[in-house]
Order: structure tokens, then sequence, then C-alpha cells
């Protein structure tokens, strides 16, 4: 019973986690494309420069790939230990970047967004790292003893 | 069925990663303590620069780009002066900065100037002029301003660095506000300076027009005094 709710939590974790990545890379590869083809939008989405839009559109790309991954996990959790011990070291490290952000001063005008957004970050990272199935999260190899005990039964 | 208990390693691993994360979280709660502007009025050196109601010295220094700019140009409009040690090595006084330049952002009646010794004047402080394009000029003290009015401190390195100051002048010059301090991690809030603006706006006001027309001050003068567009190499 526990472990089904905590499936279930751990599937939604990674399926918002998932949203909020497609959500912001979609955003992210609007913008460069805006920037640098369409210019559609009377104003610039960030305040950058090329280069920074040309950034702005690969992150945009990877969150896209890092939301499949965790969409990807959040259908199977037993076959993705991985792709939980990942998301939560990029949202630590996310997190250290956000605090240093603050500690420079030049984000000085959002910076109570940027604890805001580092808090949630470690909080969510806590998250994948005690919800995630236990076990490697090879491809074919079930993640937990009982997900195998429960195969083993099958094939007897 | 009871669920399988995870192996040992893993469970550490576990905790520790939400040891670091812990750490991580009491860090995001208290790092606002770090740095942050206080409602009230300090003088840490009295007997440094003009006190309160006295002329501000009369002064020209150039700026980042060059141009010189003197006290006298500055005149007749409100002048918010601020002393800055560096804006290479200290994330408080870029911080400051900011939160100055977002509080008078749009404001026509008051002219921002900051003030740094000339050896702060350093690649890395010129870059942040740059990309921050505040509406301020960024005065280079060369002449010795800052060691004339007291004001003078060291860098983490030991070079000459103003102490963080902010002096309000009326148009004519007078002060109206003086904020002087030893720590650069405690700087007055903006809406401090904001609130001496506005009571020194009501004292102008309020001075009588003759025959029903408002005095013109020496601020309303067609003049450009806005600082120009930071253009450094």
């Amino acid at each position: 019973m526990a472990s089904r709710a905590r499936s279930l939590l751990y599937r939604l974790l990674a399926a918002a986690t998932a949203f909020t990545c497609m959500v912001i890379g979609v955003i992210f590869m609007v913008a460069f494309l805006d920037r640098a083809l369409f210019q559609v939008f009377a104003r610039p989405l960030f305040a950058t420069d090329y280069w920074g839009y040309y950034m702005v559109g690969f992150a945009g790309a990877v969150l896209c790939a890092w939301g499949g991954c965790l969409l990807s996990a959040a259908r199977t959790p037993e076959h993705s230990g991985g792709i939980a011990a990942a998301t939560a070291a990029g949202l630590i490290i996310a997190a250290i970047l956000r605090l240093l952000a603050w500690y420079s001063g030049e984000y000085r005008l959002v910076a109570d967004e940027l604890r805001a957004e580092a808090a949630i970050f470690l909080v969510a990272a806590i998250g994948f790292v005690w919800l995630r199935p236990a076990g490697g999260g090879r491809p074919g190899v079930p993640c937990s003893r009982a997900a195998a005990a429960g195969d083993a039964d099958r094939h007897v | 069925m009871s669920e399988p208990s995870p192996p040992r390693r893993l469970v550490a691993g576990r905790i520790g990663v939400t040891l670091l994360c812990g750490y991580l979280l009491a860090v995001t709660l208290r790092i606002e303590g770090c740095y942050r502007p206080e409602p009230a009025i300090r003088d840490d050196l009295p007997e440094a620069g003009p006190a309160l109601g006295a002329a501000f010295p009369a002064f020209e220094l150039p700026d980042l780009s060059g141009t010189r700019v003197s006290l006298r140009m500055l005149a007749g409009k409100s002048v918010v002066l601020a002393f800055v040690p560096s804006l290479d090595w200290s994330p408080p006084t870029k911080a400051r900065l900011l939160e100055l330049a977002s509080a008078f952002a749009g404001r026509r009646d008051v002219i921002g100037a900051i003030v740094m010794t000339e050896v702060q004047a350093t690649p890395r402080a010129l870059t942040f002029a740059r990309e921050h394009p505040l509406p301020f000029y960024y005065l280079v003290d060369g002449a010795g301003l800052v060691a004339e009015l007291g004001l003078k401190g060291e860098g983490p390195d030991g070079a000459a660095a103003a102490l963080p100051a902010t002096f309000v002048l009326d148009p004519a010059g007078i002060v109206r506000l003086r904020d002087v301090r030893r720590d650069p991690r405690r700087w007055l809030a903006p809406a401090v300076i904001l609130a001496t603006l506005a009571r020194q706006l009501a004292i102008e006001s309020r001075q009588v027009p003759v025959l029903g027309i408002r005095r013109r001050s020496a601020g309303t003068r067609e003049r450009s005094v806005m600082p120009p567009t930071v253009a450094c190499a």
C-alpha cells in the first residue's frame, strides 16, 4: 500500500516536472525562433542579444528532451531510477547556481524569485531521491526487488 | 506482501543528498541576511563629509566616458550622490545600485551620481556599468574628493576605495540627507531617499509664487542634465 502510494507520488512528481520542463523549453525555443526568424512579438521575450537567444534556444531543446525523459519515468517508474537521480542532481546544481546568482548582487531585482526557485528545486530534489524506485534503472531490468520478484513469479 | 528494504548504500546516498539539500535550503532561507537595505539612516563617521544643512564641496570629476562633470553642472535639480567601494568585488554595492536605479526609474527631477575611486574603476566595474545602463553618472575620483571628504577606505587588496555613503543634495547643493557607513553589506533603503526627496519637493512647491506664477527654480532651466549613455571601451 505504502509502496503504491510512493509510486503514485513519484509519478506525479515526475509528470509535473516534465510538464514544467516542456512548457519552459517550448517558450525558450519560441523565443529563439521569434528572434531569429519571425519577429512576431513587438518586444523581445528576453533582454539579451542574438548569442543569448542562441543559448536560450539550445536550453529550450535540452529542457524538452529532459521533459521527455521524465515523462517516460512517469509512465514506467520501475525503469527510471537513473532519470530520477540525474534529475535530482540537475535540480541541486540549478539551486546552487540560483543561490550564487543571488549572492552576486547582479540579479537584485529578481532576488526573492531566485531564492524561491532554489527552495522549490531542492524540495523537488529530495522528492526525487526518496520517491524513486530502488535499484539501478538499467533498461529492461526492473529496479525494485519487488518488481523483480513479480517478474520471476510470472516466468515460472 | 511487505516491500523489501533497499540496500544500505542506497539509503546512505539518500540521506547524504537529503542532508545536502537541507543545508542548501537553510542557506536559501538565511541568505537574505547576507546583505540588505535598512530603513534607518546611519552615520558611522560623523566627522566625515559635509554635515546636514551644509553646502556640499564643489567638485569636478570625469565620468566613465571621460566627460567632466561638476557639481555646478548638476545643480538645479535634486542630486543623489552615492559613494561606492567597488563595482567589481562588492556584490552588496551592485545590489544597492540596482535597487537605487529601480527606485528612480523614470524620474527626471533627480540626478544620480555614483562616485568611485580611480583604482576601483577596473575593467569589471566598467563591464557592470556597461551591462546595466543605469540612469546615473559614474564618476571616477582621481582628484582626491573621497579623501578630502574623509570617506577613504580600503578594498580587500588594500587599494583605496570609498566608504559607502549617500548624500541627497537639494537644487542649491545643500545636504538634506547623509548616510555614511563602514560596512557595505547594509545600505540605506531607497524609500528613505525617496521620502527625503518628496519632502524637499514639498518645501520647494510651498515657496510663495510671485504674482500667482510659481517661481521657477534653477532646476527648471532647459538644460540636458541627464547622464549620458555609458560608453566604455
